[in-house]
């Protein structure tokens, strides 16, 4: 049973009721990080489309965003 | 399956590195849900949902936020009461569908936005979704700041002091150094949103008017034109941007969020949703006596003073309290919205860089990360107080950003919660996906139109208003 005082008291070196909260909640310490990595996404020939689309509409949302400002510091 | 073997590696995997005061921190919280969990008294139920709301009302709430609430302010006083009151429940409801995937993404994978785009979709997609959160950010918060200046320039108090006095806030609720305690601030300062509410019963609506609206979504704002396209894209970017979505995940990682306490974050997120909606229509109602009277606001919502004009214009109708809680409440609007979003873009940083990135970290342990929430807020709040900086560019500049960035965004969070490797069993079913994929559709349309007509007039093809 892990008591208020064992949390009060806990510090960086008396941590095993840390590590027993996290482990049963399925949660990694913070500096383990991607525990489980997932890695890179096996892509559809879909979301391969739909990314280059994303990558065309990036670039024109910049000419926009650029003509914008363009435009009002011009008036 | 989970055997025996599998859990004891994975323990002696935790057991060789170092526990950190963020696994602490963590640790307690939840170590407090597991009791709630399992206690039997009556007050259990409660208290487990008091310690799993937050970043779902603190999202919705964030983004009530200055300019938001002012476009709210400019809606009702140019249109009165009537199709926008249901369309900003309706706004907000599409915020709960996409606010919900985040939910349920943090909780399954314990991963922030930008970290999952980064780790499926590569460096640049990482990268493009971190630097256009953070350049959106930071304009975002110099109308946060332009908003809280405002809101104090009704009391007389001048630009640098006003801006300071935001600043000093915000920096101080930042270094909480705990999560827990950065979300309780946090949170009792959303509470002061509805400061809207008594604002709009002192100008006296007509309240069955109201519900009529809410009911019938009448009556009409008359013929379609450009500025009502204007303001209904205003209030589409007042509800849903794509901040939100880094924000809630993010947050919700850092509490700790497991999949047992979706139910939770499904009701927190749900109850934002609802506040928020309350709070903005309240605003609408509050400033529809202007259009009542027929007192001319157009000029307000573009100004620096916008919360002090409102305030002084609503003075005559709600009185010298009315118009006080106006500006007190736009004043708020800013500083949460301050809050929230510098942590938002020094979560993506973090999680892109992989430096250390928690509110339950020290300074110490986590300098970057702080580093990157304080001077987002500190360059923004220098932006205001330089002399004829460009703030009303800056104004346009946002909105248009922020809508331009949303479709990437929408389509990233649809890609990941679709995602059976990282979802499991709660990848998105059939149902989710029509709302999901309907509310997406709908804002990008929106989004284009609108930034299509922005460029338009500033061309000079289609005229101002």
């Amino acid at each position: 049973m892990i008591t208020t005082k064992k949390m009060t008291n806990s510090n960086v070196e008396n941590n095993d009721w840390v590590i027993e909260i996290l482990n049963s909640d399925n949660l990694s310490l913070a500096n383990a990080k991607c525990s489980k990595p997932y890695g890179k996404a096996e892509l559809k020939p879909f979301v391969k489309i739909l990314l280059w689309t994303m990558r065309v509409y990036v670039l024109l949302s910049f000419i926009l965003i650029v003509t914008q400002i363009f435009i009002s510091l011009k008036k | 399956m989970v055997t025996l073997s599998m859990q004891k590696s994975s323990e002696a995997t935790l057991l060789s590195m170092q526990v950190t005061t963020e696994d602490i921190q963590r640790a307690k919280d939840r170590l407090r849900v597991r009791n709630a969990r399992t206690s039997k008294t009556p007050f259990s139920r409660l208290l487990l949902l008091f310690l799993l709301i937050g970043p779902g009302i603190l999202v919705m709430l964030g983004e009530n936020d200055g300019p938001s609430m002012l476009s709210y302010a400019a809606t009702g006083a140019t249109y009165g009461i009537g199709f926008f009151i249901p369309f900003i429940v309706l706004t907000f409801t599409m915020a709960f569908v996409v606010q919900e995937l985040t939910v349920r993404l943090a909780a399954v994978t314990h991963r922030g936005h930008a970290e999952l785009i980064f780790e499926r979709f590569g460096s640049f997609w990482g990268w493009f979704s971190m630097i256009d959160l953070a350049i959106g950010n930071l304009l975002t918060l110099v109308v946060e700041f332009i908003a809280i200046q405002s809101g104090l320039g009704y009391f007389g108090v001048p630009t640098p002091i006003a801006v300071s006095i935001g600043l000093l806030l915000s920096i101080t609720v930042m270094l909480s150094r705990r999560y827990w305690t950065w979300e309780r601030i946090a949170l009792v300062l959303s509470i002061f949103n509805c400061l809207f509410i008594p604002v709009a019963i002192l100008v006296h609506p007509h309240w069955g008017q109201v519900g009529q609206a809410l009911i019938t979504w009448s009556p009409l704002p008359g013929k379609i034109n450009q500025n009502l396209l204007l303001f209904i894209m205003s209030d589409i970017g007042a509800t849903v941007t794509p901040w939100m979505l880094f924000f809630q995940q993010s947050a919700l990682k850092d509490k700790g969020l497991t999949p047992k306490d979706i139910p939770h974050a499904r009701i927190d997120t749900a109850l934002g949703a609802f506040l928020a909606a309350a709070f903005g229509v309240a605003a609408i109602v509050a400033t529809s006596v202007l259009f009542t009277h027929h007192v001319d606001a157009s000029n307000f919502s573009s100004g620096a003073f916008a919360a002090a004009q409102f305030a002084q214009a609503l003075e005559p109708y709600a009185g010298h309290i009315g118009a006080t809680l106006f500006a007190l409440a736009i004043l708020e609007a800013g500083l949460l919205a301050t809050i929230t979003i510098s942590s938002s873009t020094a979560y993506a940083f973090g999680e892109v860089t992989g430096a250390a990135h928690s509110l339950n970290r020290s300074v110490k342990e986590a300098k970057g990360f702080y580093a990157v929430m304080i001077a987002c807020a500190a360059f923004a709040a220098a932006i205001v107080i330089i002399p004829h900086a460009p703030l009303t560019l800056i104004v346009l500049v946002v909105n248009v950003i922020a809508t331009l960035a949303m479709p990437p965004a929408l389509i990233f969070l649809i890609l990941l919660v679709n995602d059976r490797k990282l979802m499991g069993d709660y990848v998105n079913g059939r149902i989710a996906n029509i709302f999901a994929i309907g509310v997406t559709v709908f804002l990008v349309l929106a989004g284009s139109i609108w930034g299509i007509m922005t460029i338009l007039t500033g061309l000079g093809i289609l005229p101002n208003s």
